[in-house]
């Protein structure tokens, strides 16, 4: 039988006595790590950076996030690839020759898809409606 | 902790969690950790930073991993994790163990205690026959299932009756702890309980890694059908160690 994909996975096999991947949650959304993900992707783009690496999208989160350390790597590449499974980034191996030219290891280049840029969109309002919210609550 | 050695760590922690993954996950995750490495080193913070990313995101590179194995590695892995506790918890019981009055002075909790150890070790070694049999070409029973699918559905049942070996076993030890320390039978017994859980986390880690997807009447590897011939073996020395243990008391 084929596996469901997606964030309502439910694991066989150890994960079914320790519990691990069975956490659920509504279909369609994102925790806050994959949602800053989708905003720093999107953010990427409007600059004009069609791909980008787990580096870069680790500075990226840094800077946007206004905080001191970088994601750790387990942490970051972990959600990138629950976002590819959701459909929200695609990825791809860059040229061997260009990161053989460039004398570095090859970069595994990830893109945001109309999915992920439309989940940013929703992320980016909520987050708003939430300030919003603290703002007038404050107020009262 | 230098740079140069917070990466070296970094890619033998790397090499450690993808070891049981299908290659092409494994390969994927090495490459992209060597080429996120090789973007800190030019850049300072990320440098700096290399220690605390690897032991912040340890607890995701384990789930990570966990989810992404084959379920005959999952399997392994609960064999793994199974027989480590087993272990500690005998070796801890045998250490501090005091001597159960209830197992010597109550009449039928002797003989309860031990019918149920039988039932359990039948149980076990009769679950474990059914992959074991499969391998060296026996597989009358479960011909045409998947290896994969086989596995998957024989380790609850095992685990369980694992549980009932381990908790009845320990009872009996618990009446006469000193007696079964010093019973040579008994610590071949042990020997051999503790080599066939050994050989079955290899089997399923190693020998049977990336095959076992693949079509139910392929043939299985070599080390798989010796190591599937050892647990025969090894299973057999524990069921006679367990009939003649009791008479060397």
């Amino acid at each position: 039988m084929a596996r469901p994909a997606g964030p309502d996975v439910v694991l066989d096999g150890i994960g079914r006595y320790l519990h691990i991947n069975r956490m659920r949650r509504k279909p369609g959304t994102l925790v806050p790590l994959e949602q800053a993900l989708c905003l720093a992707a999107a953010a990427l783009r409007r600059r004009g950076l069609e791909t980008f690496h787990g580096f870069l999208i680790a500075k990226e989160l840094q800077d946007e996030g206004d905080t001191r350390l970088l994601t750790a790597y387990g942490t970051l590449y972990r959600a990138l690839a629950r976002l590819e499974q959701m459909g929200l980034v695609t990825s791809v191996w860059e040229d061997a020759q260009l990161a053989a030219d460039d004398g570095r290891p090859r970069r595994r280049l990830y893109s945001i898809t109309d999915a992920g840029l439309k989940a940013a969109t929703e992320a980016r309002a909520a987050a708003r409606a939430k300030t919003r919210g603290a703002r007038r609550l404050a107020k009262a | 902790m230098r740079a140069e050695t917070a990466a070296r760590l970094l890619r033998w922690w790397t090499r450690v969690y993808t070891a049981t993954l299908p290659p092409a996950e494994r390969e994927r995750r090495r490459a992209e950790v060597e080429s996120d490495l090789w973007e800190s080193s030019r850049d300072p913070a990320g440098s700096r930073q290399i220690l605390s990313r690897l032991l912040l995101g340890v607890a995701d590179d384990v789930g990570w991993s966990i989810n992404t194995m084959e379920p005959t590695s999952r399997s392994s892995l609960s064999w793994s994790v199974g027989s480590l506790l087993t272990i500690s918890v005998v070796a801890g019981f045998l250490i501090v163990a005091p001597e159960s009055a209830a197992m010597r002075e109550w009449s039928w909790a002797w003989p309860t205690t031990i019918a149920l150890h039988v039932l359990g070790i039948v149980a076990l070694i009769a679950l474990r026959m059914f992959v074991d049999l499969k391998l060296i070409g026996l597989s009358w029973a479960v011909d045409g299932v998947p290896m994969a699918t086989l596995v998957q559905r024989i380790t609850p049942w095992t685990l369980v009756a694992a549980v009932v070996v381990l908790a009845t076993g320990l009872a009996l030890v618990a009446g006469e702890p000193r007696l079964f320390a010093t019973n040579s039978i008994f610590q071949i017994k042990i020997a051999a309980v503790v080599l066939a859980l050994g050989n079955a986390w290899y089997l399923h880690a190693v020998a049977l890694r990336g095959v076992a997807q693949g079509d139910s009447r392929a043939t299985p590897p070599p080390a798989a059908r010796l190591s599937a011939y050892l647990s025969l073996l090894l299973w057999v020395v524990v069921i006679g160690t367990s009939v003649l243990a009791p008479y060397a008391l």
